[in-house]
């Protein structure tokens, strides 16, 4: 009975999916590790006009990116609010986005000081001609391959889960202001340049941690967090243990949990996380909250990749 | 050899010409059978005149060149093009405009260049340009060859500069083309190009994607791939009437006569008669001599009709002649060459058009003619062809009356080839030292001693705060100052306020891209500057339009002729409507990239303005293509720009 329900809001809201694997043949002797990466997600919104953007889930987008010393995947999630005032949400993040997507594979960026992308894809977005308004979270995880180590930065309440064994080993803290209102990056009209929330890239949290061989590494914006318990992640992930084929499982574990984190958002009895942090925050609350989901599934790997 | 190719290089095995092997010794047919082409991208950006973005960006900068295709087959103006600062006539139009050099040859017009290296040494076959915006502005391809050897005298190791093609710039067609000017053969392997810009005819700011190179490790025999095109080497001058076009143009001819083995060196027209002057006392090349006997025959005691000419009228008709021109005339005979020697002839000497022949030793041959001198321009000149040794003795001989020294983006300029321009140039008016990058607050702090100066261009140099106020207190003539993207200029206000106080003369000031200037450092600029007619305060984020400081900017400065706004988000309509009310010199006005500005008050600038001949409004949400063409043909005498990407 619910899952019809649930089946009739599906089909009433429009939602977009990608799918995506990246390959690249590594050949070197040492075989340094580097990322098999898969990509997930839905978009809240209606798409009636809005044509599907590389990238892009609804007002979230994401990059992975790749040059000699790193593989680099990043989310940037959109603050929905602008489009009150006319402006589209997801330019902002997507700009963003392909600007760090760029520093990367333009060798603009050390490995070891992600924040620097983050600050320094603000800081080209001003560069843009176009007037670009909006604001949004960011995230960035990037793997030095010869030094096994991933070093990330986050500014806002997407997130990261590194998962080793089963048990997530390490994990970003989520930055807020206060309830549902998470540390953001923004370039607001003139006119309301004091009223809009607006945190320095400096603000973003870095972090580093050896990696091993098998560790995957799931990068999301809090459509997912908000909607999916670790322990659900977790369990989602530890399926995926055979090693053939590893960027189909990748991609096929990616698009499983991005599906499963939108089903719950529809579920009205749903006792989400969100709605626990709500709970926390004094707001009595129940249910999935629907949102843009992005998902990103990297596996850490050593093995030449197959083509 | 494979370690050599870059990661993006691919080669494809050439099928053997047919009749290749006809007249050619075996081993070289048997090379030439082995041979592949390269197809390379540009690996790196090594230097170029001037770029767009922000010096540590990657948006809009002369680096994006490098790398494979981003933008192309896409047209539009894209943040992941190179683009250069200026385009269109526009700039040369402006007050802070410089007076052209006379003597300028008409054909050499490059605005702009840039160089960059390959992974791979190849002898050139085929370049394609990638430009995606505004095509049609390059004018000249050059290869470099860095190991000719080293100089005997010097013991440096000096290079060489081949032109590959040059033509002239064309209308744009916009659409975003691959360009593939037929090359001429190069006669070494290379892997440094350069290219250089005439933004003339472009009608908003040229966009290159990226360059790729086609060539081969070893020389191609049937060079058939390239044809020479006798445009290629030289000048077609039609509009020149006077006598003296007649035996230049004999001499021309002369010089390009097609001699297979001089197309693989110099063959360059240029080139040769620079060479002549420093062998002035050696034997004279043949054609020269056989030019001489053909006069001496016709007149061995007299001149013929330039005996019977004034020396007055003589020096007047020389005194339309371009520079090669006039040195070719001194060689044919010694009457004439005591007219182009005189030190008349040589008030205003512009070496930029020639700067791959600019060497130590051309200077030392210029420097007895030049004792008169006033204005030289050396900007582009290269420090492996010239050095400060060169251009030392250079100004120590001819510098006491200088008035104005280009130096653009002249590497050999350092802080003590700096310090002899002060100290044997007193009389400097104008100096421009942009892109000098060798330069620092050593060498900028002597310029204070140039007292007299009223125009100093810093673009793109690392001129700092202190150097800079010192400078401003003991100038102050100065008229027109450039200090645009320079990055150790961290208080603009203080700099501003110095100006303020002692430079009141100031026309033109341009801020580009500074990050300090705010609305107090230029409020001193408008109450003490009544005079200014241009400023440029493009991408400066800290002026606010709340603090109204556009407004009142327009009210003191009446007579503004250029405003750039580029880029600042803040400009309203109030800043449109107050430049319509005061400011009716307005001839070039830029508001790029603002959402709060309406149709309405941008079609009262136009209205008001009736001076004004370019309006830039790209990326200015509030004002769409279908009003754009309303006003073309409204207000048809002024240029309205909107850049667009596709």
């Amino acid at each position: 009975m619910q899952s019809i329900a649930l089946f009739g809001r599906q089909i009433a809201r429009a939602f977009i999916t990608s799918i995506q694997s990246e390959f690249r043949p590594n050949a070197r002797p040492r075989e340094p590790l580097h990322l098999v990466t898969g990509t997930a997600g839905f978009s809240k919104s209606l798409t009636k006009n809005q044509a599907f953007k590389k990238w892009t889930f609804g007002d979230d987008a994401y990059f992975i990116a790749r040059n000699k010393v790193a593989d680099v995947i990043g989310v940037a999630d959109g603050v929905g609010g602008w489009r009150n005032y006319g402006i589209d949400p997801s330019a902002f993040p997507r700009s963003l986005m392909e600007l760090c997507q760029r520093l990367v594979v333009e060798n603009q960026f050390k490995p070891q000081t992600p924040a620097s992308i983050i600050e320094d894809g603000y800081c080209e977005l001003l560069q843009q001609k176009t007037p670009l308004i909006g604001s949004s979270t960011a995230c960035i995880v990037a793997l030095h391959k010869e030094e096994r180590t991933i070093y990330t930065a986050n500014l806002g309440d997407s997130g990261f889960l590194v998962i080793r064994d089963g048990e997530v080993v390490h994990r970003s803290q989520e930055q807020q202001h206060y309830f549902n209102t998470p540390f953001q990056l923004a370039v607001a009209p003139p006119s309301q340049e004091w009223q809009v929330l607006s945190d320095s890239p400096s603000m973003a949290q870095s972090t580093s941690y050896r990696v091993e061989e098998g560790d995957v590494i799931l990068l999301g914006t809090d459509g997912l967090f908000d909607n999916l318990s670790e322990d659900m992640i977790v369990d989602y992930i530890t399926r995926m243990k055979d090693k053939r084929e590893e960027n189909v499982q990748v991609q096929t574990t990616a698009k499983n949990i991005a599906e499963k984190a939108h089903q719950l958002s529809f579920d009205p009895d749903y006792l989400s996380p969100f709605a626990l942090s709500a709970l926390d925050a004094g707001i009595a609350m129940r249910g999935g909250k629907p949102d843009d989901i992005t998902v990103i599934l990297a596996k850490v790997s050593c093995q030449p990749e197959e083509t | 050899m494979e370690e050599l190719l870059a990661e993006n290089a691919l080669t494809i095995s050439v099928p053997e010409a047919p009749g290749s092997l006809g007249d050619k010794g075996s081993l070289r047919s048997e090379s030439l059978r082995n041979q592949n082409i390269i197809v390379q991208f540009a690996k790196e950006v090594i230097d170029f005149s001037s770029q767009y973005g922000n010096e540590t960006s990657i948006s809009y900068t002369a680096r994006n060149l490098a790398g494979g295709a981003n933008i192309f087959p896409s047209y539009g103006d894209f943040t992941q093009a190179c683009v250069f600062r200026t385009y269109g006539p526009w700039w040369k139009k402006a007050p802070s405009a410089r007076k052209p050099f006379e003597r300028t040859p008409k054909t050499l017009l490059s605005d702009d260049y840039i160089e960059i290296t390959f992974a791979t040494k190849v002898y050139p076959i085929k370049l394609d340009i990638y430009e995606t915006y505004n095509p049609g502005a390059i004018v000249r391809l050059l290869a470099c060859d860095m190991n000719v050897g080293t100089d005997v005298d010097t013991g440096l190791s000096v290079c060489q500069w081949v032109t590959l093609w040059q033509g002239r710039p064309e209308e744009s067609t916009r659409q975003s083309r691959i360009f593939s000017p037929p090359l001429k053969q190069c006669p070494f392997p290379t892997d440094v190009l350069r290219l250089e810009l005439c933004h003339d005819l472009a009608p908003y700011y040229v966009d290159l994607d990226c360059v790729q190179l086609h060539g081969t490790t070893e020389p191609v025999n049937n060079f058939s791939c390239m044809r020479l095109h006798s445009e290629q080497f030289y000048v077609k001058d039609g509009d020149r009437d006077n006598v003296m076009s007649i035996m230049t143009g004999a001499l021309k001819d002369l010089s390009l006569e097609p001699n297979p083995k001089e197309s693989n060196t110099e063959n360059q027209y240029i080139s040769k008669e620079m060479k002549q002057i420093t062998r002035e006392n050696e034997t004279v090349k043949e054609e020269m001599k056989n030019l001489k006997q053909t006069n001496n025959s016709d007149s061995v005691s007299n001149n013929g009709f330039f005996d019977l000419l004034p020396g007055e009228v003589i020096q007047i008709i020389l005194s339309n002649m371009d520079l090669s021109g006039l040195c070719n005339m001194a060689q044919t005979c010694s009457h004439l060459k005591r007219h182009c020697y005189d030190s008349l002839q040589y008030i205003e000497l512009n070496l930029q058009p020639h700067w791959t022949q600019v060497t130590d030793t051309v200077l030392y041959s210029l420097m007895k003619r030049c004792s008169h001198l006033l204005r030289l321009n050396l900007s582009w000149c290269k420090n492996l062809l010239l050095t400060i040794n060169g251009v030392d003795a250079f100004l120590q001989c001819c510098g006491s009356e200088l008035t104005c020294l280009y130096l653009s983006t002249c590497k050999f300029l350092n802080n003590d080839c700096l310090m002899s321009v002060v100290q044997y140039c007193p009389n400097l008016r104008e100096l421009d030292i942009d892109s000098c990058l060798q330069v620092d607050s050593t060498g900028f702090s002597q310029l204070k001693n140039l007292t007299m100066l009223q125009r100093l261009n810093l673009y793109r140099t690392y001129i700092d705060t202190m150097s800079l106020t010192a400078i401003i207190r003991s100038c102050h003539d100065l008229q027109h100052l450039n200090l645009g993207s320079c990055t150790c200029l961290h208080f603009m206000d203080d700099i501003a306020e110095e100006l303020g106080n002692n430079c009141r003369k100031l026309k033109s000031l341009d801020l580009w891209r500074s990050r300090s200037i705010s609305h107090e450092g230029l409020s001193h600029i408008y109450t003490s500057c009544r005079d200014l007619e241009e400023i440029d305060l493009g991408w400066c984020p800290e002026l606010k339009s709340r603090t109204l400081c556009f407004v009142e900017l327009t009210q003191n400065c009446t007579k503004l002729k250029k405003l750039f706004l580029t880029a600042n988000r803040t400009v309203c309509d109030e800043d449109l409507l107050a430049i319509a009310k005061h400011c009716k010199e307005m001839e070039q006005l830029d508001i790029l990239g603002t959402r709060e500005v309406s149709a309405f008050a941008a079609q009262r600038v136009l209205e008001n303005c009736k001076k004004l001949i370019m309006f830039d409004v790209s990326f200015c949400s509030g004002i769409d293509f279908p009003m754009m063409e309303t006003w073309k043909k409204e207000f048809p005498h002024c240029e309205i720009k909107k850049s667009y990407q596709n």
